[in-house]
């Protein structure tokens, strides 16, 4: 069975397609912007900042 | 093959029997089928397996291929045609054929509201199975396998008023020729209890709980004869998004979260609005996933009834 956090389930397919920012925008009715936040970076971990390569020179 | 030859096989037959016969008991059921629903017990390793494909088959998602379980039979009146004779000239009388078999079957489980779900099948093209009291499950035998009697006739009765002498009478006639239960006759005996257990799938009706906003409704999910909120007793299983389905000008729209309304025991639907099948304004269709898909998700024996909101 899906997972049904607080009472919510989302279609993890549209989420993901939306993007997080509009994922949120489209559920605010909801007013678990926090808890849809937090489900959607378990779902999606936001991506780390890239870390300059070892051999790529410094100018 | 010859022309002009009689095939002279000779009559009759041997009417010895041994201690096992059978002699079928008074009907406790009967399941609606459609005339090409097959079943082959052969296929099946022990009565357990049986059963469980009656179930599955009572469930099944198109209702093309499903079975339908009727309620128990309560008294059955025999209206049957008498073998049909004509007198020859000379005064003696022939028989022309045997009468059409016309039973009528009396219920009382379900009430007016299996009353109505049976009228819909009123003369369609339709077969039936019957059980009776020793759990033989009977119908007419095609090769190996068993095939619901076709019937000339399904029809079930308006019901009969209570008159405060007697119950209100539900009730539905079967007409069919004898010769499927009598030389075609095909049976198999199943544990009478879980043939008994069998039953038709519920239908899911869907409320709206209060007015759309654009692509967001509350609706709640109610039984469709007793007109029960499921809420209370199915709230964890049927907010999953996979259970719902929602159409625009009859293409799928998919559904972007679905959510608990406690306060009016309903669910909130959120419609993807960035769907390319998503026409701002247009009529929503909403329902639910197909029976299977419900099972999955713990909601077991349900259909859900599609709600247009306009």
């Amino acid at each position: 069975m899906e997972k049904v956090v607080n009472g919510i389930s989302v279609n993890w397919e549209v989420a993901k397609r939306k993007g997080k920012d509009k994922f949120l925008a489209s559920n605010k009715h909801l007013n678990a912007e926090e808890q849809l936040s937090e489900m959607f970076d378990k779902v999606v971990p936001p991506k780390k900042p890239e870390k300059p390569s070892s051999g790529e020179k410094k100018k | 093959m010859d022309i002009n030859r009689v095939d002279c096989a000779v009559g009759g037959a041997n009417t010895g029997f041994g201690d096992c016969v059978l002699t079928l008991g008074g009907i406790k059921k009967a399941i609606l089928v459609s005339p090409d629903f097959v079943f082959d017990p052969s296929v099946y390793a022990t009565p357990e397996l049986a059963i469980a494909a009656l179930v599955s088959a009572s469930q099944a998602d198109l209702p093309s291929d499903r079975i339908y379980p009727l309620s128990e039979i309560v008294g059955i009146t025999n209206n049957s045609e008498g073998v049909v004779t004509q007198t020859l000239g000379n005064g003696t009388p022939v028989v022309v054929r045997d009468g059409m078999a016309n039973w009528l079957l009396q219920y009382t489980d379900g009430g007016n509201c299996v009353s109505n779900a049976l009228r819909r099948f009123n003369r369609r093209r339709l077969a039936i199975l019957f059980i009776d009291d020793n759990g033989v499950l009977f119908g007419t035998k095609v090769g190996q396998t068993i095939k619901g009697i076709p019937l000339a006739q399904f029809y079930a009765l308006p019901f009969g008023v209570n008159d405060f002498a007697n119950i209100a009478n539900f009730s539905f006639q079967v007409i069919f020729n004898p010769s499927y239960i009598n030389e075609d006759l095909g049976f198999i005996q199943l544990p009478l209890g879980s043939l008994m257990q069998l039953t038709g799938l519920e239908n899911i009706n869907l409320v709206l709980s209060g007015a759309r906003a654009v692509n967001v409704v509350n609706v709640q999910a109610v039984t469709g004869c007793s007109k029960l909120n499921l809420y209370d007793e199915y709230s964890a299983e049927l907010v999953v998004a996979s259970n719902w389905k929602a159409s625009m000008n009859g293409k799928a729209v998919a559904i972007d979260t679905v959510a608990l309304n406690a306060a009016s025991k309903a669910f909130t639907v959120t419609l993807d609005a960035d769907d390319p099948n998503y026409v701002v304004g247009a009529p929503i269709v909403l329902t639910l996933a197909a029976p299977s898909v419900l099972e999955g998700n713990g909601v077991v024996g349900f259909e859900g009834v599609p709600l247009n909101i306009a």
